[in-house]
């Protein structure tokens, strides 16, 4: 089958029946999650289904839209009043009880607006209707609008001013997958050098522990510099001991942790593909360049350096990527303000069970993997089209 | 003393004699091969002269200064490598240009050296390619420039032509005899190919088991090898075991085919070699055709055509079997054919 | 000068890489209850305290049922993948293999969101299929991937031999393509298992009290307070992934002189 280059219908016959199975697993149990995901991140809620009378009435018609409030209001049972006074008062504060109030006299309220403004004042104020109509849409741009820190104008348009608080996290979350991709990349290189050029025993020996470590459980690396770090854990202790310090210190749960044993845990993913490409450039060129009047730092960094450039741009992107999306380590060894743009969304569906913002979050921390993966991508192709190996 | 003096150089790997008292001198501007079958050592010395092998013993004097631990950086020595190991990520200008880089020279000086030296090996046009992006003849000659152009004091060829088809490798082999020329270097080229090895050097060393057999020009090693294994190694041979019987005051080397008078001066004669182009083949019928001291019979065992000559192998009666040349103008002699073939005394090498 | 760069930075990356498990694994044998050194003695306390702790079994059980689960749909979902994906053609081969690989990039936390809105929808969440199918998807890359690459390594010569000996295509298929495809089934089929055992950040977002596995347990007993037991739930947890990597190492020398 992989022999032949010509390929007969039955070869397409057969692909298709092979791939009916894991194709529909795909789509029904990845693709579609992800997808209701993202739908969710732009879902408005219950204020998209409970305002079905008002958003169909005549706009310029201020009697139909008050008789139209009145008649959703009354269609609702307590719960959809609360969640839809909730979602309203998300985006005006004080509608909350307007809302409630009102609905809980809509049967005796005359149905016209004079009838509204008679029981409340407030429904004078064109403010309340603006949130309402901007609301009535089943789509809302809000929870992007929370993440990132714009807010919604009069005009339903997205302007800087808002809370930036994820914006933040988000930029914090950058920052430590940039460090830490660093401090990996400058531990993994000599790693992944002694692999591929050191002597047989020592190259295995080190290939061995790197194996072990990338087959032992993340958890279980994470648990073992929580161990080490704590306040009264090997570390201190160790540096107690020899006289270095008089108190402890403070190792874990701060940044420092964090980037510890996070570059810990994700040191393999930096040495294997650094390692796969220095196995691939031959002894003979480091003797060549020796040969040629080359000490050897200058060949290493003229000669070896560069070649290697392309494994270190693999594992940089790996380990950035992984990093950014790093939630176990980050939120067992972080102190509060090191906790990244995961942790928010594991804080949003386990406590506050915030769904909406759980997948805007998500979804712009999907979109920037995205980009990264897409940007490698491209540029593997243009390498691969001018023809160069390096 | 000469230019390079290599003296009683012993190389262990662990408990593997790779090189057992190996001693060379090689003269200013020669062109020195060292020939031998693979396992011969001969890579390990050329490993050892380039500084990226220590030595178990010996020493390597270069102009009477002892250089045996000096590093490979500070030899000034060329080398080009059995798959050249040209640097992929740069073009070929900045491949030959590299030495000159290390050593600091200016830019204007590198621009014109490599140039020159690019010229000389007819690859000016090519010089903003990458080396991917050339075929193996072009890599080779890319891999000389780069170890000529800072007029190294030696040039170490490691089997350079091995990669190469036959047809690429005799011009190749022209070109490089005419930059030894030009330069005037010292070349010293390992390979296990011995036409290689006659066509371009003056001398030749011929190395087994760790040990030089021989070192000598192609002509002396030819036609006046000192050992069974040169005369077996360098070129084809028909090799005879005998005994020596004494008659009054002469001697006699006795073979199984045939008996030869020694003369005076070679008591201790244990081989000789006869070259097949020296012995003479004719049917057994077309009588007189094959003249000469010695004269045997035999039948056509095998032939092998190659368009200029056949090559026999004759079935003796006492079993063993001779390699002769024949014309193949008429065409070859079929297996079967009973023949006759001479040769005379004077071309008998006497192996002691 | 060089060297003592090389020695002196290999060196030190190499003791970051090994001493912290090495160091604190052994802790699991202390007789005290302070995670340090020097040890108060040797003792198999806190191995007896988590065998007859019935949350800790539990939890292994569910692991490890869960993780066989996954790897077997894993195998079925990848290796089926593969073998489809060879068959196509040039350009679809590439989108499908993006595809089929995308769940190794997109991060756990996301896949976690996602998983948990729609298997909540499903009614899957919290039970054990929800689970195994969630694996399976985590696992399947990278069935496909080993797979893929033991496809790929095959000498075509191979096919095109049988074909010369008068095989047809699906006999050529499962007779000799699938056979030598073999090492690359049990590899992707490790890669699964291990991937759902140690998996935490999807089993936490889906699994019920009832259903909890060992790393989400472990994960909430890091959080909740540093004892003994979570070293010897560290350790058995870094035994069994030890025996795996054996495990593989072994079966690649078994597939080995195959190929030559």
């Amino acid at each position: 089958m992989h022999a032949s280059p010509r390929r007969p219908g039955g070869a397409r016959l057969a692909a298709l029946v092979l791939l009916v199975l894991p194709l529909a697993i795909y789509s029904f149990l990845y693709l579609m999650p992800i997808g209701s995901m993202v739908a969710l991140s732009v879902d408005n809620g219950e204020l998209g289904r409970s305002l079905v009378a008002f958003r169909d009435a005549d706009r310029s018609d201020a009697n139909a839209r008050a008789a139209a409030l009145l008649t959703d209001m009354r269609a609702m049972d307590a719960g959809t009043q609360g969640a839809t006074a909730r979602g309203l008062n998300q985006n005006l504060a004080g509608f909350r009880s307007l809302f409630l109030n009102t609905a809980r006299k809509s049967g005796d309220i005359e149905p016209t607006m004079a009838g509204l403004v008679a029981f409340d004042p407030r429904w004078a104020e064109e403010q309340y209707w603006q949130v309402m109509e901007r609301n009535t849409a089943p789509f809302t741009l809000r929870h992007f609008g929370q993440a990132t820190g714009l807010v919604l104008d009069d005009n339903g348009r997205l302007t800087a001013g808002g809370d930036d608080i994820y914006v933040q996290i988000m930029w914090r979350t950058l920052v430590i997958a940039v460090q830490v991709m660093f401090v990996t990349l400058l531990i993994s290189y000599p790693l992944a050098y002694a692999v591929a050029n050191a002597r047989p025993r020592f190259a295995a020996f080190v290939l061995v522990a790197v194996l072990l470590s990338f087959w032992t459980s993340i958890l279980v690396r994470t648990t073992a510099w929580v161990i080490l770090l704590q306040t009264s854990g090997l570390v201190n202790a160790f540096l107690l001991w020899t006289g270095a310090i008089a108190e402890p210190l403070q190792l874990i749960f701060n940044r420092f942790g964090a980037i510890v044993s996070m570059t810990h845990v994700l040191l393999p993913f930096a040495i294997i593909p650094m390692m796969n490409v220095m196995r691939t450039i031959p002894k003979s060129q480091a003797d060549a360049s020796r040969s040629l009047g080359a000490g050897p730092i200058e060949t290493f960094l003229r000669v070896y350096f560069p070649q290697t450039i392309r494994g270190v741009a693999v594992a940089a992107g790996t380990v950035f990527i992984l990093a950014l999306g790093f939630y176990i380590t980050p939120s067992l060894t972080g102190g509060p303000r090191d906790q990244m743009v995961s942790f928010y969304i594991a804080a949003f569906v386990k406590e506050s069970l915030n769904w909406g913002m759980a997948s805007a979050l998500s979804v712009l921390l999907l979109g920037a993997v995205l980009v990264i993966v897409a940007i490698y991508g491209a540029a593997r192709w243009a390498m691969a089209r001018s023809g160069g190996r390096a | 003393m000469s230019f390079l003096e290599i003296r009683n150089i012993d190389k262990f790997y662990s408990a593997m004699q790779a090189l057992a008292g190996v001693s060379l001198s090689i003269p200013k501007g020669s062109f020195v091969t060292l020939l031998g079958p693979s396992g011969s050592g001969k890579t390990t010395l050329l490993k050892i002269l380039a500084g990226f092998e220590g030595v178990s013993g010996g020493q390597i004097l270069h102009n009477g200064r002892d250089i045996t631990d000096l590093k490979p950086e500070r030899r000034n020595f060329g080398l080009v490598f059995q798959g050249y190991a040209l640097f992929p990520h740069m073009s070929v200008f900045d491949n030959v240009a590299y030495p000159l880089r290390v050593r600091r020279k200016s830019r204007d000086e590198i621009a014109a050296s490599v140039t020159a030296i690019l010229d000389l090996v007819h690859l000016g046009a090519l010089s903003r390619r990458k080396p991917h992006e050339l075929s193996g003849g072009q890599q080779q000659r890319v891999a000389l420039a780069r170890a000529l152009v800072f007029e190294p004091d030696l040039l170490l060829l490691d089997e350079p032509m091995s990669a190469l088809d036959k047809k690429l490798r005799v011009d190749l082999q022209d070109q490089l005899r005419d930059i030894h020329h030009r330069l005037g270097t010292t070349f010293i080229n390992v390979t296990h190919d011995q036409e290689e090895a006659m066509h371009m050097s003056d001398m030749i060393a011929v190395m087994n088991h760790g040990r030089i057999e021989q070192f000598d020009t192609a002509h002396r090693l030819y036609r006046r090898p000192n050992s069974r294994f040169v005369a077996d190694f360098v070129g084809k041979s028909n090799i005879f075991d005998g005994v020596i019987q004494s008659r009054g005051a002469a001697a006699e080397f006795v073979a199984d085919a045939f008996r030869l008078p020694l003369p005076r001066e070679a008591k201790v004669v244990s081989e000789i070699v006869i070259r097949p182009e020296d012995i003479r083949i004719a049917r057994a019928d077309c009588a007189g055709a094959a003249a000469g001291d010695i004269r045997l019979e035999g039948t056509v065992a095998a032939s092998t055509y190659s368009g200029d000559r056949a090559l026999y192998s004759i079935a003796l009666p006492s079993g063993r079997t001779l390699l002769t040349y024949g014309s193949a103008r008429e065409g070859a002699l079929e297996p079967g054919v009973p023949v006759a073939v001479a040769f005379d005394t004077k071309d008998c090498i006497l192996l002691h | 000068m060089s060297r003592v760069i090389f020695w002196g930075s290999v060196l030190l990356a190499l003791a970051f890489l090994i001493v912290p498990l090495v160091l604190v694994l052994p802790l699991a044998f202390n007789e005290g209850s302070f995670l340090t050194y020097p040890m108060d003695g040797f003792s198999l306390k806190w191995f007896a305290e988590i065998f007859t702790h019935g949350q800790w079994t539990r939890a292994f059980w569910n692991s490890l049922r869960i993780a066989f689960g996954a790897m077997i749909a894993g195998v079925l979902i990848g290796g089926l993948a593969a073998t489809g994906v060879m068959l196509t053609g040039r350009a679809l081969q590439i989108v499908l293999t993006g595809l089929f690989v995308s769940p190794l990039v997109v991060p756990s936390i996301v896949v976690g969101v996602a998983f948990a809105y729609a298997f909540g929808r499903m009614g899957l969440s919290g039970s054990y299929w929800g689970l195994v199918l969630a694996h399976a998807i985590l696992g399947a890359p990278l069935v496909f991937l080993s797979v893929m690459t033991s496809l790929r390594g095959l000498d075509p010569d191979l096919d095109l031999a049988a074909a010369s000996l008068g095989a047809s295509r699906s006999h050529r298929f499962w007779h000799v393509t699938l056979p030598l495809a073999a090492p690359g089934f049990l590899a992707g089929a490790l890669f699964a298992f291990t991937t759902s055992f140690d998996e935490v950040v999807v089993a936490l977002f889906l699994a019920s009290p009832e259903s909890t596995t060992l790393p989400v347990a472990l994960f909430a007993g890091l959080r909740d307070r540093l004892q003994p037991t979570i070293v010897v739930v560290a350790l058995l947890l870094s035994l069994i992934s030890f025996a795996l990597l054996w495990l593989m190492w072994w079966l690649q020398s078994l597939g080995r002189p195959q190929k030559h």
